[in-house]
């Protein structure tokens, strides 16, 4: 089992790190799409933690979270991309800063 | 049979159901259906007490108690372990109640709808009197003094209703007819007053309210003399006369147990009686709830008033069935009279006495109607006195065979009225103008020689009449020969005084009855018409006449339901009171009246003298010019005529000594006390005007000017802080991502904490 | 060498991200996303995760990113929005500083935290009974207070349960009976360790040959052996004192002279063998025979000698063949679906309602008949001059 060499502590850094690009991608991106993929990208960072955890651990629970996260995520992106769709719609834009109706 | 015992909720369904289709359909079903509905449930009632009283016969006669479905549990405390189940009682006595209430009520339900044609409240009648019907039976049927409670009140609440039925009548004779509605009611007050008093003690006393828990057998604690040998009805096996039921007993059995034992003390808190004086104290309120209802003096002011209401009326209420209601009590409570002897002496008089001044009152009156009020009070007066005596077989037979020929006659007298009407209406048709405003349909100085107009009316008021007077074989005859021989074998037998005072004043009361009753047939029907209108009269239609005929039919024959042991014949092909056997059942002081001829012959013979009195009094040439009575002509009858005339003043007298002062006080309570004194001065003066200054300061320095600033400002407090805090809702994603990323890491970083202090070695 | 693969992958999965974030086409970001994943499926192989990175390239790379691109693609929306313009100047530097935070505390709570990173965990023993105890009818085992096995026939092993380590007391009583009333026919102390799976195997003969318990336990390895297998082999003769285990076709002596109530563990390779029992030091007629078993790679077998005894009460003597996996390889589909099926099954149920309820929302969302609402005029909040300022009037006195 040791020989497999590659620390734990590495992926879940690697991990961190494509989590806070999925973050910036959230934060700094006004395409709504591109958004969205942040997202998926974060999820994903998420999801190698996990599975890195479940190594460590030894359980194949890590594993279920996984599979559930990626199902959560399908449907997630499903009705997101249709909201996108019909905003997209409306407004003829899918710049997530002109989506401020609340304020006015 | 046992199971038509369950029919007896359909004895008050019925009537409910009929009152409730005629209240929300009456106006849609016009006056054939609602006559058809209202007489159809009474006709439908008397169906099933009929079946109600064979079954009695043909199951021994033993008392069935049945509980109303949906009620079992009436009245439940469970605290004070009180129950008082809604529970119907069907024994010989409510089946006799029950046979007359209905038979004769579907006999007047049937004459009203003709009598009430035309009347534009026509559906309205009919839900008052199928209600009358509905409490009525509950008065009868209830098994407990509580739900005969609830049917005494309901048919007064009826009987107000329909005296007040033409509300809007304008001023008659005597009373208008709301006033007497008022007076009916109010009068009545003072006897359910005692009604209820007395059934509070009873309760207190005995701790239950039920006559007879459910298969408990009445039990009499002496013996009645030996029976004789019945035709019909099966003697009661003696065995089952001893027999003690066992476990918690009904108010009667309850009492002649603690009467055998003796010495029973009945706790009041303050003070405790002896058993016997509180069957006294109670039987003296009872009494006095049946002066009441069953208009005995003192309380029998408000019967002659009633007659305002509409004739069917006052056949059904105020002759045949609501008026028993007070004999009907004291009959089923037989056990408490008869062992109150003071009260059953206070009985005897009031009853005889009562007979005697309402007889003597008929005599001077004008009124058709009222003259019959007044033999209905007087009547009554002799049940009432045969209860005194201890007759109460007596009692239940004059009360059967009263309903039949009193229903008669007032629906005879609304027949009269009817026709007199009829024939005013002919006349002022043609010449409105030369006919007396002040005529009266029910004067019977209007009228006379109606006997060629109204043949069917004349023969049917003649049975009534001959059998109000008690002459043989008509129905009064039996059952007033069998008071008067009551009362009189109280007196020589048992050695009671209120024997021989009830003897007395009942004979001659008799004999009134039977004068003003000549009286009244010579002036209505004799003679020739005195007014137009009574020349042009007509008889009433078919649906009037025929329950005339067969009431009549019954004032002929319900009196052979209990011939005399020892009538010669007659109580071989009937056999010998078999109502009193009958009743027997339930009724434990019941008992069977022998027959004297001599008696019976003098009563007859008095009757018939005075018939030939009123004769040779009202004799065709005098009726034929008659404007004022020839008693009243007469110098040696004028005072008395006068008198009865006034109705010795009765009412004055209360009004003088009752009513008026009553009313000052109440001014003077009103005016002086609650005004002047409670209103104006503790009211205005000490409550409300420093209360107003009170509530200025509060209004205005503490509402005002504390609480609304403060709400104020803090309203304005919250507009500035939501202006501001307004700036910060950009509405753009980017700002919630932000700080959702913000929140995040705080988290993160206060998990990381202990960590960061280690690591820090701090 | 792992370590080397492991950063070339990982480097690749962070610069597709960071170009994913820059590029200005749409297309290219989702192209990038795609490579991305893929790096990650990577990564879950290399954790022992194939099942996983089966479904990240299928579900994810491919399913969900292809729907991106068709909707990138439907939408025109390649270039329609500047890429890195927030509408604050102070936007950007802000979330810089907190992304850098947030890798310094992640980096810390990796590098300090209470997570054992240096070796991997073994999990707990998996343990199973055996029931080969001539004589005795249907049996229930207990181990400690809680039963493992209920109803046990000769011949039949129990499944593999999950126990927690330590030290327990192995009572065998007859079928039914209260194991705190009856006298047990077998009674054991045994110790379970982690990382272990246990075939605790009850042998003997009731009222000649003791009953005994012979605990037969092997790792729980997940190292691969391309094509051989391992057995473990129970002699549960009272009457054969040593017995030899050969194939008959090679006639090689696979286990020799093992005891009665001795366990020994062997490796094979795989491949149809018949296999036969022999006294030791007897060659002519075999004691029992097991032909043309079919042996798969990386399996583990186990074969228990014992005799059954016949309807007319003699003795046979038999092989009793047991696969005997404690568990399915970690993170392969049958470990997967096991745990679904077992321990997940209510949130896989309600995964599977969520999905349906997305499936509605999105052609909810997506239907032309709702399709370009009228913009929102309405208000909605009071704006200040609403508020009504009407001051309380004094009554008239």
């Amino acid at each position: 089992m040791g020989s497999s060499g590659v620390s734990i502590e590495l992926y879940v850094l690697l991990s961190a790190v494509l989590f806070i690009m999925g973050t910036i991608g959230v934060l700094l991106r006004r395409n709504a799409i591109l958004v969205f993929m942040s997202v998926e990208l974060m999820l994903n960072a998420a999801n190698l933690a996990l599975v890195a955890f479940a190594r460590q651990w030894a359980g194949g629970d890590g594993h279920l979270m996984v599979f559930f996260v990626m199902t959560v995520a399908a449907a997630e992106v499903a009705v997101g991309l249709a909201l996108i769709v019909a905003i997209f719609r409306t407004k003829k834009s899918i710049d997530i800063d002109n989506l401020h109706l609340f304020k006015e | 049979m046992e199971n038509f015992f369950n029919l007896v909720p359909l004895v008050v369904l019925i009537p409910l159901a009929g009152m409730l289709i005629n209240l929300f359909a009456g106006k849609h079903l016009g006056e054939r259906g609602v006559g058809i509905v209202g007489a159809g449930a009474s006709a439908l009632t008397f169906f099933v007490a009929v079946l109600l009283w064979i079954a009695q016969v043909n199951t021994g006669y033993k008392a069935a108690v049945v509980d109303m479905p949906l009620l079992a549990d009436w009245i439940t405390i469970p605290s004070a372990n009180v129950t008082i189940p809604w529970a119907f009682r069907v024994d010989t006595l409510s089946v006799t109640m029950m046979l007359v209430v209905t038979g004769v009520g579907t006999l007047i339900h049937i004459y009203a709808i003709g009598y009430m044609h035309g009347d534009e409240r026509f559906p309205r009648f009919f839900v008052y009197m199928n209600m009358f019907l509905l409490f009525m039976l509950i008065l009868v049927t209830g098994n407990n003094f509580l739900m005969m409670f609830v049917g005494w009140e309901g048919v007064g609440l009826c009987s107000y209703l329909l005296i007040g039925f033409w509300f809007d009548k304008p001023k008659g004779v005597g009373w208008r007819n709301s006033d007497a509605a008022r007076k009916a009611f109010i009068v009545n007050r003072v006897g359910d007053f005692g009604l209820v008093l007395g059934v509070l003690i009873t309760f207190w006393t005995f701790g239950t309210l039920d006559f007879y828990h459910p298969g408990e057998e009445p039990i009499a604690h002496h013996a009645e003399a030996a029976e004789e040998p019945r035709l019909f009805v099966p003697p009661i096996p003696q065995e089952e006369k001893a027999h003690q039921p066992e476990g918690p007993l009904g108010v009667f059995n309850q009492a002649e147990v603690w009467l055998e034992e003796g010495g029973h003390k009945v706790d009041f808190g303050m003070v405790s009686l002896s058993f016997e004086t509180t069957l006294t104290l109670i039987t003296l309120l009872f009494l006095l709830g049946a002066t009441g209802k069953s208009a005995q003096i003192p309380l029998f002011v408000w019967l002659p008033d009633a007659m305002a209401g509409p004739t069917p009326v006052s056949a059904l209420i105020h002759a045949a069935t609501m008026v028993t209601a007070g004999v009907y009590m004291m009959v089923r409570a037989n056990v408490f009279y008869h062992a109150a002897e003071l009260t059953s002496f206070v009985v005897a008089v009031i009853g005889a006495t009562t007979a005697l001044v309402a007889g003597f009152i008929a005599v001077g009156q004008w009124d058709i109607k009222r003259v019959l009020a007044y033999s209905t009070v007087s009547q009554l007066g002799f049940m009432v006195a045969a209860v005194g005596v201890g007759a109460y077989a007596a009692a239940m037979f004059h009360l059967v065979t009263h309903a039949c020929f009193k229903a008669l006659l007032f629906l005879g007298s609304g027949s009269v009225i009817h026709g007199m009407e009829h024939g005013h209406h002919h006349v002022t048709h043609g010449h409105p103008s030369h006919l007396d405003d002040d005529f009266d349909p029910q004067d019977m100085r209007f009228m006379g020689g109606l006997k060629e107009r109204m043949p069917v009316t004349y023969w049917t008021y003649l049975f009534g009449t001959l059998a109000l007077a008690g002459i043989i074989p008509f129905a009064g005859f039996w059952s007033k020969d069998e008071i008067l021989l009551d009362s009189l074998k109280a007196g020589v037998n048992k050695g009671l005084l209120g024997g021989y005072i009830a003897f007395v004043l009942l004979l001659t009361a008799a004999a009134f009855t039977a004068f003003y009753m000549w009286r009244q047939v010579s002036l209505i029907f004799l003679g020739k018409p005195r007014h137009a209108a009574a020349a042009h009269a007509e008889e009433s239609a078919r649906v009037m006449t025929v329950p005339l005929i067969i009431l009549a039919a019954l004032s002929l024959l319900i009196g052979f339901i209990n011939v005399p042991g020892g009538f010669p014949i007659l109580d071989w092909i009937l056999g010998k009171h078999q109502f009193t056997s009958f009743l027997e059942h339930s009724v434990t002081y019941a008992h069977a009246g022998t027959f004297n001829f001599l008696l019976a012959t003098f009563a007859v013979l008095l009757a018939l003298g005075a018939i030939y009195l009123a004769r040779s009094v009202y004799s065709e040439p005098v009726l034929a010019t008659l404007r004022r009575d020839p008693l009243e002509v007469d110098p040696r009858t004028q005072r008395g005529f006068a008198l009865a005339n006034a109705k010795l003043y009765w009412d004055e007298f209360y009004f003088t000594y009752i009513v008026y002062p009553y009313r000052n006080a109440a001014y003077w309570l009103a005016q002086e006390v609650d005004w002047r004194f409670w209103h104006d001065y503790v009211h205005n003066r000490l409550i409300r005007d420093p209360f107003n200054a009170a509530t200025a300061v509060l209004t205005w320095r503490v509402d005002k000017g504390l609480i609304d600033r403060a709400f104020d400002g803090l309203g304005w407090l919250t507009r500035r802080v939501g202006q501001r805090l307004r700036t910060i809702q950009t509405g753009y994603v980017h700002m919630y991502a932000l700080s959702v990323l913000f929140g995040a890491l705080l988290v993160m970083f206060l998990i990381l904490v202990p960590l960061i202090r280690d690591w820090l070695g701090l | 060498m792992e370590l080397t693969l492991f950063l070339i992958v990982g480097a690749i999965a962070i610069v597709s991200a960071a170009m994913m974030l820059i590029s200005e086409n749409a297309v290219y970001s989702a192209l990038f996303l795609i490579l991305n994943f893929a790096c990650i499926a990577f990564l879950f192989l290399m954790l022992h995760a194939p099942f996983l990175a089966m479904v990240q390239i299928t579900v994810y790379a491919g399913a969900i990113m292809v729907l991106f691109l068709f909707v990138i693609m439907l939408l025109g929306a390649e270039r329609v929005v500047p890429g890195f313009q927030p509408r604050f100047r102070w936007f950007t530097p802000i979330v810089v500083v907190l992304a850098l935070v947030f890798l310094v505390i992640a980096s810390i709570a990796v590098i300090n935290g209470e997570v054992d990173t240096t070796e991997p965990r073994k999990s707990q023993p998996y343990v199973r009974v055996v029931h080969v105890l001539d004589g005795a009818g249907t049996l229930d085992f207990y181990l400690g207070d809680q039963r493992v096995a209920q109803g046990l026939a000769f011949g039949q092993a129990s499944e593999y349960l999950q126990w927690r380590d330590g030290e327990y007391q192995l009572t065998a009583v007859e079928a039914g009976q209260d194991p705190q009333g009856a006298t047990p026919l077998l009674d054991q102390m045994i110790a379970l360790e982690k990382g272990k799976s246990y075939s605790l195997t009850a042998v003997g003969r009731l009222g000649e040959a003791a009953p005994q318990l012979v605990t037969a336990a092997h790792t729980l390895d997940y190292s691969d052996q391309k094509d051989g297998l391992r057995a473990v082999v129970v002699n549960a003769l009272p009457d054969r004192l040593r017995v030899d285990l050969r194939d008959m076709d090679t006639n090689e002596t696979l286990v020799g002279a093992l005891r009665y109530g001795e366990t020994r563990e062997f490796q094979l390779s795989k491949g149809v063998r018949s296999l036969a029992l022999y006294p030791t030091g007897s060659q002519r007629t075999p004691i029992a025979e097991l032909p043309e078993q079919e042996l798969e790679a990386n399996t583990l077998v186990l074969w228990v000698f014992a005799e059954q005894r016949q309807p007319d009460n003699s003795f046979r003597d038999v092989i009793v063949n047991l696969r005997a996996d404690a568990t399915t390889t970690f993170g392969s589909p049958t470990h997967i679906g096991r745990l679904l099926l077992s321990n997940y099954v209510l949130p896989f149920q309600l995964v599977g309602l969520l999905l349906l309820v997305a499936m509605i929302g999105a052609i909810v969302l997506t239907h032309e008949a709702l399709g370009p609402r009228p913009r929102l005029v309405r208000r909605l909040a009071n704006p200040p001059a609403v508020v009504s300022q009407t001051a309380p009037t004094e009554p008239s006195k």
